[in-house]
């Protein structure tokens, strides 16, 4: 195995640690800004791994572009959650959310 | 004149694509809401015609585009380009309806964002490379979130966070799906797994399965749907139909295209497709047995039927595709038929339908039309998707998928049941929350619509002959 191979071994082994860990924790965590956090990780993970593997220059524009994105909604998002709901935590919110569901008819 | 005319046709995808980008710039810019409503309703209008004129060309006679065309056409982008542009006309003929319930300064943003969303589904239909369709998806994506966002209910942000969080992983995952398909195949171009000598087998069918998955997740496929609860739960009636009828519509169609581009890898493709389109079919339908709220309970049987066209794609075969095509036209007039019907009681509880037959009959025979759709009710659209699927099925001896077919019906039979049940032998128990704004008209013609495309099962040799020809032409068969 040449140095070069496992330079790209390494660097897409970190990157796809990265996306994982990022997609986990943005779709599991309770707090909304770890979530968004965890996009940019993962968001990070893949141009890492576009980058490695000798994605041209459209490419990785197109995956800056796509992370911005994210990362601006999501923070206009962060506030909006925050006004409503007094706290930015999605199990306060999914609470008050259910409170509000319809119950199951009787009949 | 006729010279500007058939250059637009040479380069009929950007010309659609512009039409729509140029619409929702134009009603974003529009200060009064019902004015940037009728620029954007025009803008699609157009997109409509242009689109219908693009598919009817290219699948009859092979019509070829511009050699500088900076985006491209194939046989599935041109069977659903119309379709997509079709129902975003009604979405936002729709949207007319529900306009009023914004606060006036969000209006012409709701307008522009749904056209905009429109315009990236159909971009990432007619895109290129892999590239142009991951940022399609991704601003059409990112445009549902923001829909979401405006929507009168707290409940809504909630929705929309899911939504981000969901498509962000998904849009990280795309990425790096696309960089190792280049990878292994050398070309970024869609169908560059077709044409090109696969280096890596292993690494291209993991970056198709990196690619896929965040498609299917965006199409509402279950067990990748749980974004879906919040979001069609609680956003409004016009949200849900575009959410359910119009962006999964688009994604999946894409996908299928994707998925029709790699014979190379394709049965490792083609296991993920059948894993993913079989716990579909029966999470799907036991959720949407199981839900009170009626946005979900659609949205639910939605995964179901997505379930069942990711079967038929998983054929990789022309009957296969075709079948996937038939059922994307089934599920889209039904979810249409669905979601358009239940805007007319502003409540999303299953109650809420209790005497709809009576209070507003057109809505509740749309609701009807559209269960006997799910439910593949012979005569109905529904009927021929199911009856493809199986006829392909069990061309390639695959005999297990009749039975993907089969739960998706039987389930259907009970939910739709529980609906028609409601809208005709029940009586509102409580005065119910009904819409009675002028307004509510702009609502017609889209369930109309609806109406008639289910009872496409009456006459169904155009669809099957353009879904048939599609096919082969997206598998580089010819037609």
């Amino acid at each position: 195995m040449t140095a070069q191979a496992v330079a790209l071994t390494l660097v897409l082994g970190v990157a796809l640690a990265m996306l994982f860990a990022g997609a986990a924790t943005a779709l599991v965590s309770a707090n909304i800004v770890k979530r968004i956090a965890g996009v940019m990780i993962a968001l990070v993970g893949a141009m890492l791994c576009l980058a490695a593997l000798g994605a041209g220059a459209q490419t990785l524009v197109a995956a800056v572009a796509i992370a911005l994105a994210y990362c601006a909604i999501g923070a206009a998002l962060l506030v909006r959650v925050q006004e409503a709901y007094g706290e930015a935590e999605t199990p306060e919110a999914n609470k008050a959310d259910f409170a509000e569901e319809p119950r199951e008819p009787r009949s | 004149m006729s010279l500007y005319l058939d250059l637009a046709r040479a380069h009929a995808p950007a010309v659609i694509l512009g039409m729509l980008l140029v619409g929702a710039a134009l009603a974003l810019v529009t200060p009064n809401g019902r004015a940037s409503w009728t620029l954007a309703l025009a803008a699609a209008i157009a997109a409509v015609a242009m689109a219908a004129d693009l598919s009817w060309r290219f699948l009859t006679s092979g019509a070829a585009l511009a050699p500088d065309a900076l985006l491209t056409v194939d046989g599935v982008s041109a069977f659903a380009a119309p379709l997509i542009a079709a129902l975003a006309a009604f979405v936002i003929m729709a949207e007319g309806a529900a306009l009023r319930e914004r606060v006036a300064r969000t209006q012409p943003y709701a307008v522009a964002l749904h056209l905009a969303g429109a315009a990236s589904w159909i971009g990432a239909l007619f895109a290129q490379d892999l590239v142009g369709l991951v940022v399609g998806v991704n601003v059409g994506w990112l445009a549902l979130t923001g829909l979401v966002a405006t929507a009168p209910e707290r409940g809504a942000l909630n929705g929309a966070l899911r939504m981000l969080t969901a498509g962000g992983a998904a849009a990280a995952f795309m990425l790096a799906g696309i960089g190792l398909i280049t990878y292994a195949a050398g070309g970024g171009a869609v169908n560059a797994a077709a044409s090109a000598m696969i280096s890596s087998p292993q690494m291209a069918t993991l970056g198709f399965v990196l690619l896929l998955a965040p498609l299917m997740l965006m199409a509402g496929a279950a067990p990748l749907h749980a974004w879906m609860g919040a979001a069609y739960g609680r956003s409004d009636a016009t949200l849900a139909l575009t959410m359910g009828a119009l962006a999964s519509l688009a994604v999946i169609a894409r996908l299928a295209a994707v998925a029709a581009t790699a014979p190379a890898v394709a049965e490792g493709v083609s296991v993920v497709l059948v894993s993913v389109g079989i716990a579909s079919v029966l999470i799907g339908s036991v959720q949407a047995i199981g839900a009170v709220n009626v946005r979900r309970l659609i949205a639910y049987a939605g995964a179901a039927q997505a379930g069942c066209v990711l079967v038929a794609i998983a054929l990789e075969s022309p009957a296969g595709l075709a079948a996937a095509l038939v059922q994307v036209f089934a599920w889209g007039a039904g979810a249409f038929a669905l979601f358009a019907g239940i805007a007319a009681s502003r409540d999303a509880a299953l109650t809420a339908l209790d005497g709809l037959g009576r209070r507003a009959p057109f809505a509740g025979v749309a609701i009807t039309v559209g269960a006997l759709s799910f439910m593949g009710a012979p005569l109905t659209i529904g009927f021929l998707g199911r009856w493809r699927l199986i006829e392909a099925g069990v061309g390639a001896g695959w005999w297990w998928a009749t039975g993907a077919a089969i739960v998706t019906s039987l389930a259907a039979v009970f939910y739709g049941g529980r609906l028609i049940e409601r809208i005709y032998f029940r009586r509102a128990t409580e005065a119910a929350a009904f819409d009675l704004d002028v307004w509510r008209w702009a609502r017609v013609p889209v369930l109309a619509a609806a109406i008639a495309a289910i009872a496409c099962g009456l006459a169904p040799s155009l669809l099957l002959d353009l879904a048939t020809r599609a096919s082969m032409l997206a598998l580089g068969l010819g037609a």
